[in-house]
């Protein structure tokens, strides 16, 4: 391959790099949170709505989705075929698809706050 | 290419439950890893519910969080949790095997400074977020 061809690889990888680094640094503490052991005023309706109600709040909501999302279906499309499973392109589309749909489940719930 | 490459015979189902070229645990633990990626697509499933909770009023998220807070739904979040941060936990060990090596005054920076920057910005991601949240929602 040249070195001039562009490559779709980085347009793939950052995402997953992305929702990689959110899953590992923030995922931890959401989770901790949702459980309602420590602070629970921020799931209580009233904390979770203000915070969805901005934008930026919005936006970091679904960042806590789509990233994940992405960065668990490519794993999961490979630790498939680790278990054996070898039918990759329908796995490829179940995961992509799974996490395309949440993507966009997760931004019409939002729009809608 | 050798034209006969040799291939030894595995079962793809259960290859790494014992390989006889590592020690026991080695692909099991490998497995392990692997398998976090369930618990952060089920918390993500969990997460995007919760949303539409949240879009369809007080009740239904009341609701939702009446169940995520439960005995049985804190118990399997804090299963979801132990995989997620058993994949922090084994992200940041290979991480300075994954990136280029970090240069400081001529210096390669060592594999262990670069682990423990990992889990500084851990700590920092977590209590920014804690106080955020607490100034937000006390």
């Amino acid at each position: 391959m040249s070195a001039k061809t562009p490559s779709h690889k980085p347009l793939v990888w950052l995402p997953f790099a992305a929702g990689g680094m959110f899953a590992a640094f923030l995922l931890p503490v959401v989770m901790l949170l949702t459980t309602g052991l420590i602070l629970p005023g921020a799931t209580s309706y009233a904390g979770a709505h203000a915070f969805a109600s901005h934008w930026l709040g919005k936006l970091v909501l679904l960042g806590l989705v789509v990233l994940p999302a992405w960065h668990a279906a490519h794993r999961l499309r490979v630790t498939a075929f680790d278990f054996g499973i070898r039918a990759d392109t329908t796995v490829a589309y179940v995961v992509y698809g799974g996490a395309a749909l949440l993507s966009f489940l997760a931004l019409v719930f939002l729009l809608q706050i | 290419m050798a034209r006969r490459p040799y291939v030894r015979e595995v079962n793809p189902v259960t290859w790494w439950v014992s390989d006889p070229h590592f020690n026991r645990w080695f692909y099991v633990d490998y497995m392990l890893r692997e398998s976090t990626c369930i618990a952060i697509a089920l918390y993500t499933i969990l997460f995007v519910w919760g949303l539409g909770a949240l879009a369809s009023g007080p009740e239904a998220f009341s609701g939702f969080m009446g169940a995520m807070q439960s005995t049985v739904g804190v118990i399997i979040q804090l299963i979801l949790l132990a995989l997620t941060v058993y994949h922090t936990v084994t992200w940041f060990k290979l991480a300075p095997q994954g990136m280029k090596p970090i240069r400081m005054g001529g210096q390669k920076v060592p594999a262990q400074t670069v682990v423990k920057a990992h889990y500084a910005i851990w700590a920092g991601v977590t209590v920014v977020t804690l106080i955020i949240v607490a100034v937000l929602a006390p």
